[in-house]
């Protein structure tokens, strides 16, 4: 089957006449995200326009900022955009800062000091988003490894920042880290 | 940084009604902002003080606490304008002072009176740290006394004070008899062998210092003994504490972490600390008794030569200064390979069922040789660390001896000194250098042991967040009357399972519990049970605040049966008893009986003798419920709980079992959850949740009725039947 032809085929349906156990896919042409006037996302899809849709990652570890599930204020499921890298650029820009909101997952960029205390240690770390300080109980509950070269990092306030590679940290960075792994 | 601490100035006319700091900016990055909520406005300000944005309380028509992940915002709609808006945002530990500025909002928009803050709603610090402690307790998880570990478990010992001093006794005498030796070859040596003195008492001075390896070997024996006796006690009452601990635990710790964890934890943890405990103590309290004394002895011999010797010393001293910390590292990285490896051969088993019908042996067998190596990595990296460091210290200490043959030498060919002396300093050197050497050992003892220890405690130390409190009610007989005033709980933060619920249930009164998967009818049930306390609200149970309540008498009188039953291990009739080990043979069988349970068990080979549990009989899911049922019946509880009681039932099955389940709920408050709505025909009152929240309430016809949530409920199911063609 044409896969194109299907999905515009379903797109055409209006949202609340889908059936509810099937995956819309959203086409990327048929899809424009912008920021309303109250600094919500907007979406514009099929030429429906969708005020205050929110976007959620269906893989927000493993496939960070694809997979990405469209509802209505409602909570009504719009679809499914599998790959936002072909949205027009300005798209993609706002649906970016979008999931930076959404998502409030500072990723580490320096270390600054690891430190142990009696009964906890102390992460300051400099994040994309501004100066950080985690302060854990234990490693074994608080320090999440993903893979080799993934960590994620749970503080006892579920504070949370990910260090999305070990190897690219400067070397100041991995010497404080090195005390923890 | 002082000025980061403080507030700026707010330009506003008034005092506020609230103030609350936020962390992020619009685009979600860390910053200060202030929102402050004025009788008219809201305004956020920046950390200069400076207006980012206002809105006027007239101007709205509703506010919202929307969760992001990891954060949220607060959404204003206005009744002029046509968008909403993101007024302000923040970071998730935040959400709990977020959520109370909602609601004084909302007071604000409704011109209602603004709420008070509850007790839970403020934010309270540590007194010690200055921390935000977390939620529902008042111990700070970072400012647990870590330096008092060691004088925790030394706290073991004191019940066995006495059995202690007498060891130390020995050990003091043991150390006392190890300095003569060395000082009898020195006679000999110097009066006998020296003047060639044939007619000298040589026999009587070998005899001396055979009499001598007697009396330490004996000592020796008697030590050890003590050692082990009174370690292994001190560790049997270190484990009885940690299960009690971990049995008083709420399950919300068990929720926020993997259980199969704790199984080896609480063992394995325990044997880490069993050698510091049996043999360290006393090893440690020796040795030292015994470097001192030597030290004492040498110094009074000849204190030139005994300078010499302790040249090394301090470099033995500083290289444990410097290896320490990474010994320390190595260990508990070690230890996190253990409870990985534990953790998943735990899941494993406990799947196995799983695993088989899926065919995955292979892949939890190469899972569990990932997992494997790394913990043979770790132990190469700790042990192997060993290897160069432990003749490191032997050569250190060696050092020390060599010396003193150079110099203790020189002295004895100017004779200066006796030959005796040289040889007996040599000898007290080795016993010098044995602790010495010992020490990294010791290192090793105490840093495996401590960390363990302080995991122990971590268990120990955990806040019980249902605990009684000190002047809790007892309520021997408990009439059943439940009333739910405004309550509202979530497993995690502000992501609330059931809200603003209200109820009043008469004492007798049976309850059925209907709406979708999810809808939060078990986490109602959960709360009743006081597993769990709300985070908003109060439960009455005659007019007692549930948290007053003494647990014991509560749960004496709640009978709860789950649709996941569990049997321990022992017999169907132990399993029956569990909740009430004195009831007769004849109740059991009553029991069972009403639980229509009796005709399979007489069926069984040995009856209700039959094993079940982990090593014995399988029983299917009704079997198995039935068990349960029959556990509640003779439980006999004042309050009885179903959740989906008999989901793993067939119809027929069912039906009796409803029979005689209608006549135990007589006079019972009952809550029963049920997916098939025919089982609840009994119910006084039906109460329909939909996502949290009391959709309606009523008996079945006048549900029916109101054509609401629950008669598309039952709609729904009489299509599924019609398909099934079963069940009228
Ligand atoms: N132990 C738990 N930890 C976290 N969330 C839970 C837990 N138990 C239930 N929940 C969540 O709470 C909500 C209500 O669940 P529950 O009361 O079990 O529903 P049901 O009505 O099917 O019995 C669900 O969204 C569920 O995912
Ligand atoms: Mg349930």
């Amino acid at each position: 089957m044409n896969r194109r032809e299907n999905d515009s085929a379903q797109a055409m349906t209006p949202a609340h006449q889908r059936d509810p156990w099937e995956l819309y896919e959203i086409v990327p042409e048929a899809l424009v995200c912008r920021r309303g006037p109250g600094r919500l996302l907007e979406i514009v899809l099929d030429g429906q326009v969708y005020p205050g849709a929110t976007v959620t990652q269906a893989f927000p570890r493993s496939a960070p900022g694809r997979y990405l599930i469209f509802a209505d204020t409602t909570d009504n499921e719009l679809g499914l955009l599998h790959d936002p890298t072909t949205l027009d650029p300005a798209s993609r820009e706002v649906l970016d800062a979008e999931l930076r909101l959404r998502y409030v997952m500072p990723i580490v960029t320096k270390i600054e000091r690891v430190r142990q205390n009696p009964g906890s240690w102390t992460f300051d770390v400099i994040t994309d988003r501004g100066p950080l300080r985690l302060s854990v109980r234990n490693l074994h509950e608080h320090l999440e490894g993903l893979g080799s070269d993934r960590l994620i990092l749970t503080d006892v306030d579920e504070r949370t920042a990910e260090i999305s590679s070990i190897q690219a940290l400067d070397s100041h960075s991995k010497r404080e880290l090195a005390k923890v792994l | 940084m002082v000025s980061l601490k403080s507030r700026p100035k707010f330009s506003s006319s008034g005092p506020p009604i609230l103030t609350l700091e936020s962390d992020l900016d619009d685009g979600a990055n860390f910053c200060r902002r202030w929102l402050v909520i004025d009788p008219e406005r809201m305004t956020l300000y920046d950390e200069q003080g400076a207006v980012i944005r206002q809105s006027e309380v007239s101007r709205l028509k509703a506010v919202r606490l929307e969760q992001d992940f990891g954060g949220g915002h607060l959404l204003f709609t206005y009744q002029s304008e046509p968008f909403d808006e993101a007024f302000v945002r923040f970071s998730a530990p935040l959400a709990p002072q977020f959520a109370y500025g909602l609601s004084v909002l909302q007071a604000l928009i409704d011109q209602q009176p603004i709420p008070e803050m509850s007790v839970r709603d403020q934010p309270r610090a540590c007194s010690r740290c200055g921390r935000t402690l977390p939620d529902g307790t008042d111990v700070c998880p970072l400012c647990v006394d870590k330096k008092k570990v060691m004088g925790r478990l030394l706290g073991y010992i004191r019940p066995y004070r006495l059995p202690v001093i007498f060891a130390m006794v020995v050990l003091l005498i043991g150390t006392g008899v190890q300095l003569i030796p060395p000082y009898i070859t020195k006679i000999i040596i110097d009066r006998v062998l020296e003047p060639k003195a044939f007619s000298s008492d040589l026999l009587s001075l070998v005899a001396l210092l055979f009499a001598m390896n007697v009396i330490q070997l004996g000592m020796q024996a008697i030590r050890g003994y003590l050692g082990v006796w009174f370690g292994s006690r001190m560790m049997g009452d270190i484990r009885r504490n940690t299960y009690n601990a971990l049995m008083a635990l709420s399950l919300r710790y068990f929720d926020q972490r993997q259980v199969s964890q704790f199984i080896g934890r609480v063992n394995s943890d325990a044997v880490s600390m069993q050698q510091f405990m049996t043999d360290g103590i006393v090893m440690i309290t020796g040795q030292s008794l015994l470097i001192v004394s030597v030290l004492a002895v040498m110094l009074a011999m000849d204190w030139q030569l005994a300078l010499i010797t302790f040249v090394t010393m301090p470099l033995i001293v500083l290289v444990s200064v410097v290896v320490w910390p990474y010994v320390r590292q190595r260990w508990y990285r070690q230890w996190r390979s253990m409870m990985r490896l534990n953790i998943l051969v735990g899941d494993s088993l406990q799947g196995i069922r799983v695993v088989k019908a899926f065919g995955q042996e292979p892949t939890e067998r190469e899972r569990y040789h990932g997992a494997n190596q790394d913990l043979v990595l770790q132990n190469v990296r700790t042990d192997g660390m060993w290897q160069g460091i432990f003749p490191l210290f032997s050569f250190l200490s060696g050092i020390g001896g060599l010396l003193i043959w150079y110099f203790g030498g020189e002295q004895v060919l100017h004779n200066r000194i006796s030959l005796g002396t040289l040889v007996a300093f040599t000898a007290y050197i080795a016993m010098l250098l044995g602790p010495l050497q010992w020490f990294s050992q010791l290192i090793n003892w105490v840093t495996n042991a401590m960390a363990a220890a302080d995991r122990i405690f971590e268990i120990i130390d955990a806040p019980v967040d249902v605990d009684d409190v000190a002047d809790a009610v007892a309520m021997p007989h408990i009439h059943g009357h439940i009333q739910f005033d405004q309550v509202s709980f979530g497993y995690e933060r502000h992501r609330p399972a059931v809200k603003a619920i209200n109820m009043d249930i008469q004492p007798g009164e049976m309850i059925g519990l209907v709406g979708h998967s999810g809808a939060g009818k078990s986490t109602l049930i959960n709360l009743l049970a006081r597993f769990y306390d709300p985070d908003e609200g109060t439960i009455y149970l005659d007019g007692v605040d549930l948290r007053r309540v003494q647990q014991s008498d509560l749960h004496r009188q709640v009978g709860v049966v789950l649709q996941e039953t569990f049997l321990f291990d022992g017999t169907v009739a132990d399993n029956i008893r569990y909740a009430n080990p004195d009831a007769t043979l004849v109740d059991v069988i009553r029991a069972a009986k009403i639980a229509n349970a009796h005709g399979f068990i007489m069926g069984l080979k040995d009856g209700y003798d039959t094993q079940v549990g982990e090593r014995g009989h399988r029983m299917s899911g009704g079997e198995k419920q039935r068990v349960a049922i029959a556990r509640a019946v003779l439980h006999d509880p004042r309050i009885l709980i179903l959740d989906e009681a008999t989901a793993s039932l067939d119809t027929e099955t069912e039906r009796q079992i409803q029979e005689a389940l209608a006549r135990l709920v007589q006079g019972r408050t009952t809550f029963a959850i049920a997916h098939r709505l025919s089982t609840l025909r009994h119910a006084d009152r039906l109460i329909v949740l939909d996502h949290g929240l009391i959709a309606e309430m009523g008996s079945h016809e006048e549900l029916l009725r109101n054509r609401g949530v629950y008669h598309r409920l039952v709609q729904a199911q009489r299509e599924l039947s019609k398909i099934r063609g079963v069940e009228g």
